[in-house]
């Protein structure tokens, strides 16, 4: 009954945006006398600054906008027209470094892991308005953010409805659409608006191939997307912006990989192994640096992870890894311009394009759709195998063997998406992503306990002073590590179980079985 | 959702002024606040700048949960809504002797707000009545503005012997000194003598031109002087009050 009345008295906020022509005078012109009512803005005053964001436009897609104003960091929120400040931290570049505050959590929420980077110069103001009736009383409030980059300028604002006063509202959004102020749908398009040229970067790029193009131009299309995906990320990994760009370098190239040995039949048997072995060596030089990236972004976790008086231990281990990693960088950097990596991509990404200079396998002419199908199927009936033998005493072999089938899984499925309806494979790749996760986790205490072993086989000699405290934090967090893997481990069948649903498996025939009665 | 009644049965003793004060207080303490106007005079409203509510007629107040909603406003202030009252509230009682269940009616009209709110306050007008039996059993706390004069002193012992033969817990009462003058020798000694015989709130409210040109400004004492004695007076007094919950 309650619920029922809980939104009486209450409007929608009108969000908005507009060029030029909502000002003060300009509402107040439109509003006229006769009403008995006013409005008031309180203009702001503008505030030059640096515009950031990630590579990957986080703040841009969240509708967000980062401005660093004389050292202090503004977060403009262009869905509520509200702003919050915190001082920033110098050098700073991850949301992590800010340490505490409403910004840094914002941030934080956005992306971990992504650095922020200046995009362009901008300036704003904030400004705020009233519909005020004959007694002064506010019926309803108005907060709107403007941009301007040179002559290029544009609004954002939002209205803040008062309970109990709907009608002001209402007149309030009628005198701003008479301004030529619209709903605000997007705010993708800020930067362009601006005059910003920024990348439009996706790591899953949409595959755009038809249901009845042959396997062969179907695995064409998805190998020359990764490929610039790979050669997107190559600047990033040699400037050292930040650890996705190697991340998102690597899962490209797997994903090419991976495709090779899945699409049998497509290439010729010859033409398959050399170019799995091509992108094998693409990727080879960067396995150290990204098991490096990976211990040190859980640095704050292993501190938590270990008692006080390890700690000091801890640290000495990440100073270590740091050094590590320094030279690992150097090497992936020489790497990549010793080999001309963007030249053999580009090569590559050519290849593919033109198809000229690629044998057909036997699988070549199948439907792209009806191949990708029974792919899939055939990689779901697998997993299932696999999960099915595996109980509390099944060796941690089998477990790594179903998170690589699994990750087959997914790319399979990824690749072919766009032939099934939207929702179907959001539940399919929702049900799987948990088992995914709960795999990864496994995996991830598992590399981490090999590389702590690596150390402490092959590089004590590098602690001279410190080796006992070093000794002693290696061995608490692979105890730590240890106890999380056979946590991971005991999770493992009960998420296949919630994988392997009855409406999971339902879900899987109906969209890829190819055969009538196939089950 | 916590009720507070600012009440007395004599007038002119601020009650009003507390009302809006302390609704003020309570709101910019981060609780979501409704002050409820049951008074037809319709102060509240006025220091609000609210117009009288129209829907709210006769009896709907106690009948219609949809329009007893629909007539809240908010204040310019974050956190703070009002429910204005309007000249037909004058006849509460008439309507309430009508009713059945009479006694408890203002507590159910009320419930329909609870989940909105963490605090309601209550602005009663001067009279001991079905209305005000409604809200001594209602309300959690009820607020007592008192004069150190003899007459506020002679309605303060005429709540609590009402209290006592009527059988209501007189740990509800919550009594505080209002419109103070220390100037004044009569003042100081009836302040003094209802300390020993009441459990009167520590914080005393002093008279103040402060608290008299909220009905020029048309708001509370702590929006147009925040520093004034009243406006920290009324905070004090607040936090007692949430002390004492």
């Amino acid at each position: 009954m309650e619920k029922e009345y809980r939104r009486i008295g209450f409007a929608e906020p009108f969000v908005f945006r507009a060029e030029n022509s909502v000002t003060g005078s300009r509402l107040r012109t439109t509003l006229g006398s006769k009403s008995g009512l006013t409005v008031s803005v309180d203009k702001g005053k503008y505030r030059k600054g640096q515009l950031l964001d990630t590579f990957e436009n986080h703040l841009l897609k969240a509708g967000r906008v980062l401005l660093t104003v004389d050292g202090t960091l503004l977060l403009l929120n262009l869905t509520t027209a509200s702003v919050i400040e915190q001082k920033a931290v110098s050098d700073w570049r991850f949301a992590g470094d800010l340490g505490v505050g409403a910004l840094a959590d914002e941030l934080s929420s956005l992306t971990r892991l992504r650095a922020f980077m200046p995009v362009g110069k901008a300036a704003f103001r904030v400004d705020c308005g009233s519909l005020l009736d004959d007694e002064k009383k506010t019926l309803a409030r108005l907060r709107m953010v403007r941009l301007r980059r040179g002559k290029r300028m544009l609004s954002f604002g939002v209205t803040v409805p008062l309970r109990g006063y709907g009608r002001g509202h209402r007149c309030l959004e009628r005198i701003l659409r008479d301004c030529k102020a619209r709903k605000n749908n997007t705010t993708l398009d800020l930067y362009q608006t601006l005059g910003i040229s920024r990348p439009q970067y996706t790591a899953k790029p949409k595959m755009t191939f038809a249901a009845t193009t042959d396997a062969r131009r179907a695995a064409r299309s998805i190998i020359a997307a990764f490929i610039a995906v790979a050669r997107e990320n190559i600047p990033g990994i040699t400037a050292d912006i930040d650890s996705e760009f190697l991340h998102d370098y690597r899962v490209s190239l797997r994903k090419i990989r991976s495709l090779l040995s899945l699409f049998q039949g497509v290439f010729s048997p010859a033409e398959t192994r050399e170019l799995k072995a091509l992108f094998s060596a693409m990727m080879a030089p960067t396995g150290t640096l990204r098991d490096l990236d990976v211990c040190l972004l859980g640095r704050e976790e292993y501190l938590a992870m270990v008692p006080a008086t390890s700690k000091e231990g801890v640290e000495q281990l990440f100073a270590f890894l740091e050094r590590e990693r320094a030279r690992a960088l150097k090497k992936v950097v020489r790497a990549l311009n010793r080999s001309g990596a963007d030249r053999e991509l580009k090569a590559l990404a050519k290849r593919f394009r033109s198809g000229k200079k690629l044998t057909a396998g036997p699988a070549a002419t199948l439907p792209a759709q009806e191949y990708g199908s029974r792919l899939i199927l055939k990689r779901y009936r697998r997993i299932c195998t696999l999960a099915a033998a595996i109980d509390r005493t099944t060796a941690d072999e089998k477990v790594h063997e179903l998170r690589i089938n699994c990750k087959k899984l997914r790319y399979l499925i990824e690749f072919f998406a766009p032939f099934y309806p939207q929702m179907d494979i959001g539940r399919l790749l929702k049900s799987l992503k948990r088992l995914q996760d709960n795999l990864g986790r496994f995996n991830d205490c598992s590399v981490q306990r090999q590389f702590l072993r690596t150390i402490v086989e092959e590089k004590m000699a590098a602690f001279a002073a410190h080796e006992v405290e070093v000794s002693e934090a290696i061995g608490a967090l692979t105890a730590m590590l240890n106890r999380r893997q056979l946590k991971e481990r005991r999770q493992v069948e009960k998420n296949f179980a919630r994988f392997d649903s009855i409406e999971v498996r339902a879900l899987f025939l109906k969209l890829f079985s190819t055969q009538k009665g196939e089950k | 959702m916590k009720i507070l009644a600012c009440y007395s049965n004599k007038g002119g003793v601020g009650k009003t002024a507390s009302s809006v004060n302390l609704a003020y207080a309570c709101a910019t303490s981060g609780m979501k606040t409704l002050l409820c106007d049951l008074d037809p005079q319709a102060a509240s409203g006025f220091y609000f700048r609210v117009k009288p509510s129209k829907k709210l007629k006769e009896a709907t107040f106690f009948k219609s949960r949809k329009k007893l909603l629909g007539a809240i406003r908010a204040s310019d202030f974050e956190n703070l809504d009002l429910l204005p009252a309007n000249m037909s509230f004058k006849d509460f009682d008439i309507f309430l002797d009508r009713m059945k269940k009479s006694s408890s009616r203002l507590k159910n009209a009320l419930k329909v707000a609870r989940s909105d709110y963490d605090f309601l306050i209550l602005d009663c007008p001067p009279n001991i009545s079905m209305l005000s039996e409604n809200v001594f059993r209602t309300a959690d706390r009820i607020i007592v503005p008192v004069i150190p004069t003899t007459l506020s002193v002679r309605t303060l012992e005429q709540l609590c012997l009402f209290f006592t033969e009527n059988n209501f817990s007189r740990k509800k009462l919550l009594p505080f000194f209002s419109m103070v003058q220390m100037s004044k020798k009569l003042h100081k000694e009836t302040m003094q003598i209802l300390r020993g015989q009441y459990d009167m709130l520590t914080p005393s409210v002093p008279f103040s031109t402060d608290v008299e040109r909220m009905g020029v400004n048309r708001a509370p004492v702590a929006a147009y002087a925040p520093r004034s004695v009243a406006a920290e007076a009324y905070r004090a007094v607040w936090e007692e009050i949430v002390a004492r919950l």
